[in-house]
């Protein structure tokens, strides 16, 4: 769906590269983590792709063909969720969406009012924009984004700012738009939303890809094959995973009193990150 | 619903919506009322003001056209502080269609007013073929001055900065003709230099072709500069 190779970007009067020598593959019906702090490139690498910046060094395919080669017609292949809602406050929820809707091919828009109840909305169709809270306005934006049918879609940090309900009944849609086989691009800084949406994540930091991989590879990969034993009396102690059914020791470990938990081992991809990278993604005590 | 139709109805709905641009509609309307009963009255009592009317005129024409600049200018900015103007730049739109969707409105409306006032002001008896060109020439300010004022600013505060900057040097060329007529041609870099300079010929019954003719040409290049720098600013 999407082919980047050796993706190089300078913003204008820029001393430094934003983006330097990007390689990546995203495969139609993938879910793909383009995951980093902030200033690292996310946001600069989505806007190329969905064709706000231009002047980029290399290669960009998507669907076989050049960036620069696709026409009005690429918009209404993609839609794009950004990061802040950006709505006509003034307006609607309505207003907005047929205001915006009117750019696309009538066929291809989905009715507004089943949107709007699919997304819990029903009761603010007609209300302004203005008066909606910031949860009802990246729902919105969410609509928006994909009432056009697009293949291709773009998200950028979908779930910040928002509380764990709201975030979840995201995640919880875009899931829903890969069984409908769409292709989903998302930048984020959230470890936890790219870890449980993601088909594959890349970590990007200073414009530069570090690693492509699956999350559950990377955390397998990252993390120690041990499990952790607890015991009700308070006793803790950790085993090789490697014939864990064979090990003596932690089957008589096990007979000492009643089980309180077994962890596995496995690293978070917030851990994995850091260990790859060198970097944080937030700073200490920040909202990931 | 057609899409320039779709996109007026919105602009229409924002700017009735917002109750510091719903006045500014109305301003026109203002200057159509000073020109026909205050300033007669004015003359009245004063008969000196009666050599000046001209000049009175040759603002009024401008300002009715920067009117309709200053209600679309606030209207994009609005779009660039909201970030909705990001949505219009990933949208299956050409990014001129949307300026000349925007702008040919305001164009049109401050044609319109600017021809009404120089039809129905009782002064001077002015045809309605020159009329019309003086008025399209102003009406090219709205454009000229909301890309240049939406160009310039991040906020609504700074456009309103800008705005009272770009509407004093609109009339700064009024300046010129109470100067030698050696210097008046450097206020030509200023485009309503050129609507005033057609205004007087009228009104001396001389030809306005020339000041027309430099007019447009000179306007829509700066158009065309400042649409180009606008494309590449607004929708990022």
């Amino acid at each position: 769906m999407i082919h980047v190779q050796n993706l190089t970007y300078a913003y204008p009067g820029a001393k430094e590269k934003t983006l330097k020598n990007l390689t990546f593959k995203m495969e139609k019906g993938e879910i793909f983590g383009f995951l980093g702090p902030s200033g690292a490139g996310k946001t600069t690498t989505q806007k190329i792709l969905y064709k706000i910046l231009k002047g980029f060094e290399g290669e960009v395919k998507v669907g076989g063909k050049a960036l620069e080669k696709w026409g009005k017609a690429y918009f209404e292949t993609i839609g794009v969720g950004f990061e802040l809602p950006n709505h006509y406050l003034k307006l609607t929820g309505k207003e907005n969406l047929e205001l915006f809707g009117n750019f696309y091919p009538k066929e291809k828009l989905k009715n507004i009012s089943e949107l709007f109840e699919q997304f819990e909305l029903k009761d603010a169709l007609n209300k302004r924009v203005e008066d909606y809270s910031k949860g009802m306005k990246v729902r919105l934006n969410f609509i928006r984004a994909i009432r056009h049918n697009p293949d291709l879609i773009f998200f950028d940090e979908p779930t910040a700012g928002l509380d764990p309900v709201n975030a979840h009944k995201i995640k919880q849609h875009i899931l829903k738009l890969k069984e409908e086989g769409k292709t989903i691009f998302i930048t984020t800084h959230n470890m936890s939303t790219a870890d449980e949406i993601c088909d594959r994540v890349a970590f990007i930091v200073n414009g530069e890809l570090r690693v492509i991989e699956k999350p559950s590879i990377l955390k397998h990969k990252h993390g120690q094959k041990r499990v952790k034993v607890e015991l009700k009396n308070g006793k803790m102690e950790a085993f090789e995973l490697e014939k864990l059914g064979k090990n003596a020791d932690f089957l008589n470990f096990l007979k000492k009193d009643e089980l309180e938990r077994i962890n596995t081992q496995e690293a978070t991809l917030e851990e994995v990150f850091i260990k790859v990278t060198g970097e944080r993604l937030a700073p200490e005590g920040g909202l990931n | 619903m057609n899409k320039p139709l779709k996109t007026t109805l919105n602009d229409f709905k924002l700017i009735f919506r917002t109750a510091s641009l719903r006045v500014f509609l109305f301003l026109p309307l203002a200057i159509l009322l000073v020109i026909n009963w205050f300033l007669p009255y004015l003359i009245g009592r004063y008969p000196v003001v009666i050599d000046y009317v001209i000049f009175v005129l040759m603002v009024s024409t401008t300002e009715t056209a920067v009117m309709f600049m200053f209600i679309y200018a606030m209207v994009l900015i609005d779009e660039k502080e909201t970030g909705v103007a990001k949505v219009y730049g990933i949208l299956p739109l050409k990014q001129i269609t949307f300026i000349l969707q925007r702008f040919t409105l305001p164009f049109l409306i401050a044609t319109s007013f600017t021809f009404l006032v120089l039809m129905v002001q009782p002064f001077f008896d002015f045809s309605a073929g020159p009329a019309l060109a003086l008025s399209a020439l102003a009406g090219l300010h709205s454009p000229l001055y909301g890309l240049a004022v939406t160009i310039s600013s991040k906020n609504k505060m700074v456009g309103l900065v800008y705005m009272k900057i770009y509407n004093l040097f609109i009339i700064i060329p009024l300046v010129s003709f109470f100067l030698s007529k050696a210097i008046q041609p450097f206020f030509g870099i200023i485009p309503s230099y050129w609507i005033f300079v057609g205004m007087e010929n009228m009104h001396l019954g001389e030809p306005i072709l020339w000041p027309m003719v430099i007019g447009f040409i000179y306007s829509l290049f700066l158009i065309f500069i400042l649409a180009r720098i606008f494309v590449k600013r607004h929708f990022v």
